[in-house]
């Protein structure tokens, strides 16, 4: 896949969105990130084509912010 | 082990400091703990394992950046000695442009050197401004423009065309009137000048309310094996034993276990008036012990301290957006590119009609920089960190800016009765008991282990007591538990009535009622034991706040778990006409439910207690809750006991909304009014220099109108 939506229920504030966009974009896989603090929907857009390990490494990644 | 403390930048909210202190502490070697208030955090690491430079990798990491262990204010020091050397050189080329009389360099004789003068510093001003054009490129990129957009975009626009001019005047072709090079200079000033301006604004209110947190002593006294040791805040751990003597600060919140003074508790209250405090009572840290010595268990320490609570809470407010905030955000939005649009009409409008490459030019760099909405980011965001201050300063807190946006459009003002409207203090005072003291007693011994208010009042003096079993407290009735193995229960009348026993205490009951005393009954299966009217007092200044709620055209009703004729009582006394009596707990929630139903009921009333029916109203608040700070859930605390407060807290709110609007309307018919003055299509013409000076003036305007809340 080349892009991913995820749902980040902790994403309260738009500290937290920053520091989202900040942590994820620090990832090589990683082109752009998207956040939308109403519907605390996450989009990353990712530089290539991409497998469903990499659900994970974001998954892991969002886990260590909160 | 080594230590320092870094500033960080994007924490905003406890959910960032919280996971900023739980991703670094998970790290090899790194112990931290945040400080949300300050914007830092402490760090104790272990320099085998790990470095300065690997700690700011982990802070990058965990989404945040560090800037290191300058404080703010020497940030900000810099930000001005480079406005202020930029000025120098701004007074100094419009001295040597308009004022003839003291050339620096004559553009007449030596062009060429004038011009590399002023290439020279418009190169510095670009830089000075690289970050300010960065941003704005960035997001034009990713095709969501922002002011920067629009400054960066003029800025580059005008350097160019200079400098395309520059060097056909080095060539020896070139005209003099067709360098903007000083635009430059001084749109970039300007620009940092306002930005300047609205960030020591907002760092100045956000620095008063920090100020909370510094009312704690650096140093305490811990007893440890009957010695006496100094240690500094950060070693209290919880459990230690703290002394305070007169004259001292107290250091943590704690429980006092040894001694009796009285303290000063008025930087979280407002009282001056002195609290006494004895063994078994709280006491706050940051307050002054006036007389006594105490000895107190520390309990919540460092940022569980009731005090950073509350800091805490205010910085989360300050940095929350309300509706209007994010309204504005959103016309700012299309505003931008909108003048993107604007501007590029503005050149062809001006090529077509006077066929002049500069004009045009510099009408298109006027409309960009004058229709910058930087004033419009400003608008809302200051006002609310200056009320919300202003609200602090009234021992109001404010946990969301929302909340002062929802408080105008209230209309129905509930109050709880016993601790908010009355001091719930209650006192015994009428009795009839058989066997008064015997009675008394199984009173007391059942009441101990309720936290009810009036529980609490009937074990004020209390002697020995029996033991308890099987205890129960029934929600909204009363108690009831095993004494000796006999079941007493201890409640009120509609708790009396399930069990149908002769009453014959009915006429003192009402005779009680009518004092507007609180009625609780002693009883066992078989009869009544007695009964007690315990009297409440009606705090100072509620009368006074009721007329002016009524003046303000608010409803006013009051809810209450006592008697009828209790409650109707106060109510007359207090001109409150809708009263709801017998109320159990869950139907205050349904009271509430039915009246909020357009959002338009404020419930007052106890933060823990009343939790549930102060969630369902649409703003809750709790009052003179100075210590249980987390498990408060009404969205504004009022810390003070003073009734008084809440007149002032409608006041501020009202007040917030008109300037708001205020700025808003400002910023905007400003902005629209100065667009068609940069399109050069009009009489009255501007320069992009002037542009920049009216968008100085504009923000400068609003920063103004925003600190008038502070009266």
């Amino acid at each position: 896949m080349q892009e991913l939506k995820i749902n980040v229920e902790q994403m309260e504030c738009s500290g937290c969105e920053k520091r989202i966009i900040n942590a994820l974009k620090l990832l090589d896989e990683v082109k752009e990130v998207h956040t939308n603090l109403e519907t605390k929907e996450v989009e990353i857009i990712f530089k290539k084509e991409e497998d469903e390990q990499i659900k994970e490494k974001i998954l892991e990644k969002i886990d260590d912010l909160f | 082990m080594k230590q320092v403390t870094l500033n960080i930048e994007g924490m905003t909210c406890s959910a960032c400091s919280n996971g900023l202190e739980k991703y670094l502490n998970k790290q090899d070697g790194v112990e931290a703990t945040v400080n949300l208030v300050m914007g830092t955090v402490l760090i104790k690491y272990d320099e085998n394992k790990t470095n300065e430079k690997q700690i700011e990798k982990y802070i990058e990491e965990a989404g945040f950046k560090s800037l290191g262990e300058k404080d703010k204010r020497e940030n900000r020091k810099l930000a001005l000695v480079n406005i202020i050397i930029f000025s120098i050189i701004a007074i100094l080329l419009m001295i040597n442009s308009y004022g003839h009389f003291i050339p620096i360099i004559d553009m007449e004789m030596y062009p060429k050197n004038y011009v590399i003068l002023l290439l020279i510093i418009s190169l510095a001003s670009l830089i000075w401004g690289l970050d300010i054009i960065k941003n704005g490129i960035k997001n034009l990129k990713n095709l969501m423009p922002n002011m920067d957009s629009l400054i960066g975009l003029g800025v580059i626009v005008n350097f160019s065309y200079s400098l395309y001019n520059a060097i056909l005047i080095l060539q020896g072709n070139g005209e003099i009137s067709k360098i903007y090079f000083e635009s430059v200079l001084m749109i970039i000033l300007f620009v940092k000048i306002g930005r300047f301006i609205d960030k020591k604004n907002k760092e100045r209110a956000v620095e008063a309310i920090k100020n909370l947190v510094t009312m704690t002593p650096q140093k305490a006294t811990i007893k440890k094996d009957s010695q006496e040791i100094e240690v500094t805040l950060n070693e209290v751990k919880k459990g230690d034993i703290v002394i305070c003597k007169p004259g001292e600060k107290v250091a943590v919140d704690g429980e006092i276990v040894k001694g009796s003074c009285h303290v000063d508790e008025s930087f979280i209250t407002g009282e001056s008036k002195p609290v006494k405090k004895v063994v078994g009572s709280n006491c706050l840290a940051g307050s002054i012990n006036y007389d006594g010595y105490i000895e107190y268990v520390a309990q919540n320490i460092g940022k569980d301290s009731s005090i950073s609570q509350i800091a805490n809470l205010v910085v989360e407010a300050t940095n929350s957006k309300s509706p209007i905030a994010k309204m504005a955000d959103k016309i700012s939005g299309y505003f931008v590119p909108l003048i993107f649009l604007v501007s590029l009409i503005s050149f062809l409008l001006n090529l077509l009609i006077f066929q002049n490459l500069t004009q045009s030019i510099e009408a298109m760099v006027t409309v960009l920089v004058v229709a910058c909405p930087c004033a419009l980011g400003i608008a809302v965001p200051l006002c609310m960190v200056v009320s919300i201050g202003k609200l602090c300063k009234e021992k109001i807190v404010v946990k969301d800016s929302e909340v002062i946006e929802a408080l105008n459009k209230i209309d129905t003002v509930v109050f709880d009765k016993t601790g908010t409207l009355t001091k719930g203090k209650l006192e015994i005072a009428d009795k009839k008991i058989k066997d008064e003291k015997e009675g008394l007693k199984i009173l007391q011994s059942l009441e101990k282990n309720s936290n009810h208010p009036i529980a609490k009042s009937i074990c004020e003096k209390m002697g020995d007591i029996y033991t308890v079993t099987n205890f129960e407290e029934v929600s909204g009735k009363g108690v009831k538990g095993i004494i000796n193995n006999e079941l007493f229960f201890a409640g009120n009348r509609k708790y009396i009535d399930e069990f149908k026993l002769k009453n014959s205490y009915s006429h003192l009951e009402e005779e009680y009622s009518l004092k507007k005393e609180s009625i609780v009954y002693l009883w066992n299966e078989k009869e009544i034991l007695g009964i007690i009217g315990l009297r409440d007092e009606i705090k100072d200044g509620v009368k006074e706040v009721i007329d002016y709620l009524y003046k303000i055209n608010k409803k006013v009703v009051m809810l209450s778990g006592d008697n009828q004729n209790t409650a109707n009582m106060i109510a007359k006394e207090l001109n409150i006409k809708e009263v709801y009596s017998d109320v159990t707990p869950l139907g205050k929630v349904n009271l509430i439910k039915e009246l909020n139903t357009m959002d338009n009921v404020v419930m007052i009333g106890d933060g823990i207690n009343d939790s549930p029916a102060l969630k369902t109203a649409r703003i809750g608040i709790s009052v003179a809750n100075g210590t249980d700070i987390s498990n408060d859930s009404a969205d504004i605390i009022m810390l003070s006991q003073d009734m008084r407060k809440l007149k002032t807290l409608f006041d501020i709110g009202r007040k917030t909304e008109v300037i708001i609007k205020q700025n808003l309307f400002w910023t905007l018919f400003y902005n629209i009014l100065m667009i068609p003055l940069a399109s050069n299509l009009f009489p009255i013409k501007l320069n992009p220099m002037l542009a920049s000076l009216a968008m100085v003036i504009s923000s400068l305007t609003v920063v103004l109108n925003s600190l008038r809340l502070k009266k």
